[in-house]
């Protein structure tokens, strides 16, 4: 009875679209959409249907909202904004800059920032190459992108929050950075965070509007690409002084409102207001592989950071950035017989010639700024050389992967002769000379900026020290992540354990921070007209034996570990 | 003048047109440049060992994956337009369902996104079929995978279609749910619909008149089921040799 009924059923509904019947296909409508043909079904009506099952959906999760762990978190995320807030401004300082340094600070700021415009743009750009800036859930890209509605419709809404949070974000950094400004720059505070919060909120805008352009794949992705590498060079160049005017320098002046008043800016506000809508209007040429691709990546990232699992997080956003290593290694005429006395060397030094370019320019940039970074706590701005330290700390993370290979396979690991402690500490060699070699560059950057014998001196401290912690500080984070630690904090007393995954997450990054330190204590000594070569050496002896200490944990982690459990299986 | 027709031509009985559609994934070639044909009302079966190509080419018929080179064409039309998307129904390996969604609404919502009423008989129907009278307004995120993939299927089947794509369909079914769907998709092919089925399970190839063999990506076999159940025996056979 029932077979028979949903045959019925199943024959009516099919026959009404199927060509069996007089061999011709339904008729077909042109109505110019960008999808092709009409649906036979009322789209309209099918689009309904998918705003109500969203407003079900959406009216289930209000629902099911703990309100007073919502009111909690906003609690905690507005002390730590007010925190951060107040730390900023103790490092910014409140004495007002020289009448030089302020007209520099007029003639370079909007340089500066119309690179960090054009670096936003790039980084949207590339963001629109693989779908970004919408992250669909799964069931949505299935159910909703596969059903016969405008997919301009289906992705509208989700485009529309995923602009405005980032709109609304740049808004508030920018109203930061402006507040910031006024404390040390002539002005009213007032119009410092106006000004502020509106170049944060074009320059978000912007970058949103070129990731939805490319996403939309209406240009050809590598003209954008182009288009944003131009921007950046002219930037590059008008900052060093090869050209006299970039474009994105006029948003920069924006941010220097308070300064001088120059109406021309609002154009590329205007421009980039216009660049979003385009955007949004053209956001269902969306990539559906890709945007599925997005989606699964984005999913296991959320977990893998909720998790604190930076390793997971690592390999999950190259997956995501597409980085996939080449299929023959840069360094493939190594000789047999070097490769079979140095396994472990020439094992990571062949993982290393796989590196895409876009990881070998990446690292390389990370060490350029980082230089650039500790020039400028060099110059006078000491918080730069946290900036400096979390660039060589990413940075040593890549350069570290061989070793992070290992600690992925430990049966592999405990499957060799020798001591897998041993094993972990030969796979830092490479590392080190990786950070050696792009901590070089960066020297070598700033020399050619302002040479020296004290910037070559101290430089040549620091990159040793810079480097070392770093991949000290990048082992911490690989290594600590393996089952032994793990196991040990199930062991522990929940009052530790808080305290334990701060000091675990911030610790290796603070490590790679204070090998930049050397050049702080050679400025206070120059400053008072000492020699700062001695001071820097002195300081740099305690960082090269704290790196020391760390590498040697590396070989010796487990068998302290096995020793202290031992030790406390005898006390119970 | 008259214009030559083109092999792009639409033919009002060809359901899904493939013409030289190849996919890579990086330096990795995952299906070779295959050209294939199926008409209204055929039933085809796809079969080849894991990474033959079988899931890559139903995604592609499905919209889901873009192809490296080639043109797919769905009733004439490429199968991202909304033609195809009204037509073409779609039922993955792994279920992808809402998790704050129970059964019957996913049913009630997806027929109604498909231009139906949303309180059709056929979801009781379905529902009875499937073996999911007493789960239907549960989440899915509390089912077994057996479940989850009987609601997923519920979810293909109850919106109207030509052509349907189902990709290792049984995986995790039980006896009883099994025979069901096996029903369904009998039935959907007596009703017209045209059924591309990818499986390794015997028993559901020998339902099917016409097979496919793929092997690293390329077609190796074309043809009824009889010379399908031959090719594989020949095929064994020369593999035990």
């Amino acid at each position: 009875m029932v077979r028979g009924s949903t045959l019925r059923v199943l024959e009516k509904r099919i026959s009404r679209h199927s060509p069996l019947g007089d061999g011709t296909p339904p008729a077909l409508q042109r109505k110019g959409e960008l999808d092709g043909a009409l649906a036979e079904a009322d789209p309209n009506l099918c689009a309904e249907a998918m705003d109500q099952m969203r407003g079900a959906r959406r009216r289930r999760r209000i629902g099911d909202v703990a309100w007073g762990d919502l009111a909690y978190r906003v609690y905690t995320t507005a002390l730590a904004c007010l925190v951060f807030a107040v730390f900023a401004s103790g490092w910014v300082g409140d004495s007002e800059l020289t009448q030089s340094s302020a007209s520099s600070v007029k003639e370079f700021g909007p340089i500066w920032a119309g690179l960090f415009v054009a670096v936003s743009i790039l980084l949207g750009v590339r963001s629109g190459t693989r779908a970004g800036p919408i992250a669909l859930e799964s069931a949505d890209v299935f159910h909703l992108l596969l059903a016969p509605i405008s997919r301009s419709r289906v992705l509208r809404r989700p485009a529309v929050g995923v602009v405005g949070y980032g709109i609304a974000t740049g808004v508030a950094v920018g109203a930061l950075v402006g507040s910031l400004c006024s404390q040390r720059l002539p002005g009213n505070t007032f119009e410092w965070m106006l000004s502020g919060a509106l170049f944060g909120g074009a320059t978000a805008t912007l970058a949103f509007g070129a990731a939805l352009i490319t996403a939309s794949r209406r240009i050809a992705r590598p003209w954008l690409e182009i288009v944003a590498w131009l921007l950046v060079g002219c930037s590059v160049m008008s900052l060093v002084g090869y050209l006299p005017f970039a474009p994105l320098s006029l948003l920069g002046q924006v941010l220097f409102w308070p300064l001088s008043f120059d109406a021309l800016p609002i154009v590329l506000i205007v421009l980039s207001i216009a660049l979003a809508v385009i955007g949004l209007m053209n956001i269902g040429g969306l990539s559906i592989e890709l945007a599925q691709r997005r989606t699964r990546l984005v999913g296991q990232l959320r977990f893998a950071v909720t998790q604190q699992d930076l390793r997971s997080v690592l390999l999950l956003r190259k997956q995501l950035a597409s980085e996939r290593p080449r299929g023959k290694s840069r360094f493939s005429r190594i000789p047999r017989g070097f490769g079979g006395r140095f396994p472990v060397f020439t094992r990571d030094l062949q993982s290393i010639g796989r590196w895409p370019w876009v990881r070998v320019l990446r690292v390389f940039v990370l060490g350029l700024g980082a230089a650039l970074c500790l020039f400028g706590a060099w110059s006078g701005t000491t918080p730069l050389i946290l900036l400096a330290g979390v660039c060589t700390y990413v940075a040593a993370l890549d350069a570290i992967e061989p070793l992070a290979q290992e600690v992925d396979h430990p049966m592999m690991l405990s499957s060799y002769p020798e001591p897998a402690g041993l094993i972990l500490q030969r796979h830092l060699v490479v590392p080190v000379l990786v950070m050696i070699l792009i901590s070089t560059s960066g020297l070598a950057l700033i020399w050619v900026l302002h040479p020296s014998v004290n910037v070559l001196a101290i430089g040549a401290i620091t990159v040793l020290t810079a480097s070392l912690t770093a991949v000290a500080g990048a082992s911490i984070s690989v290594v600590s992540e393996s089952s032994v630690d793990v196991g040990d904090a199930a062991m522990m007393p929940p009052e530790v354990t808080g305290p334990r995954v701060v000091i675990r997450t911030l610790w290796p990054p603070l490590l790679a921070v204070i090998g930049g330190t050397p050049i702080l204590v050679a400025q206070r000594a120059m400053r008072i007209g000492n020699d700062p070569i001695p001071p820097a050496l002195t300081l740099a002896l305690p960082i090269l034996v704290l790196a020391g200490i760390v590498f040697m944990w590396v070989k010796y982690r487990e068998d302290l570990h096995r020793t202290m459990s031992e030790a406390m299986g005898a006390k119970t | 003048m008259t214009r030559e027709a083109s092999p792009l031509d639409p033919n009002p009985k060809e359901v899904v047109r493939l013409i030289g559609v190849a996919k890579e994934y990086g330096e990795v070639g995952a299906l070779a440049p295959v050209d294939l044909s199926v008409m209204a009302g055929e039933a085809v079966v796809l079969v080849g060992h894991n990474g033959s190509g079988k899931s890559t080419l139903l995604s592609i018929i499905a919209g889901m994956l873009e192809p490296s080179e080639g043109t797919v064409l769905v009733h004439g039309q490429p199968p991202d337009s909304i033609y195809a998307r009204e037509r073409r129904s779609w039922l993955p390996d792994t279920p992808v369902l809402y998790d704050d969604l129970s059964v019957r609404e996913h049913m009630e919502y997806t027929i109604r996104m498909h231009g139906g009423q949303g309180d059709e008989p056929i979801i009781d129907d379905l529902i009875e079929r499937l073996g999911l009278a007493n789960r239907q307004d549960d989440l899915p995120s509390q089912f077994s995978r057996g479940l989850r993939q009987k609601a997923a299927a519920a979810v293909a089947l109850v919106r109207p279609f030509t052509l349907l794509l189902v990709d290792e369909p049984f995986v995790g079914l039980d006896v009883a749910g099994r025979e069901a769907l096996l029903g369904l998709l009998e039935e959907s092919r007596k009703g017209g619909a045209t059924v591309l089925v990818a499986t390794h399970d015997p028993a559901v190839i020998q339902r099917f008149k016409r097979g496919l063999v793929l092997d690293d990506g390329h077609v190796v076999h074309d043809g009824t089921a009889e010379s399908l159940h031959a090719y594989l025996s020949a095929d064994v056979t020369h593999g035990e040799a």
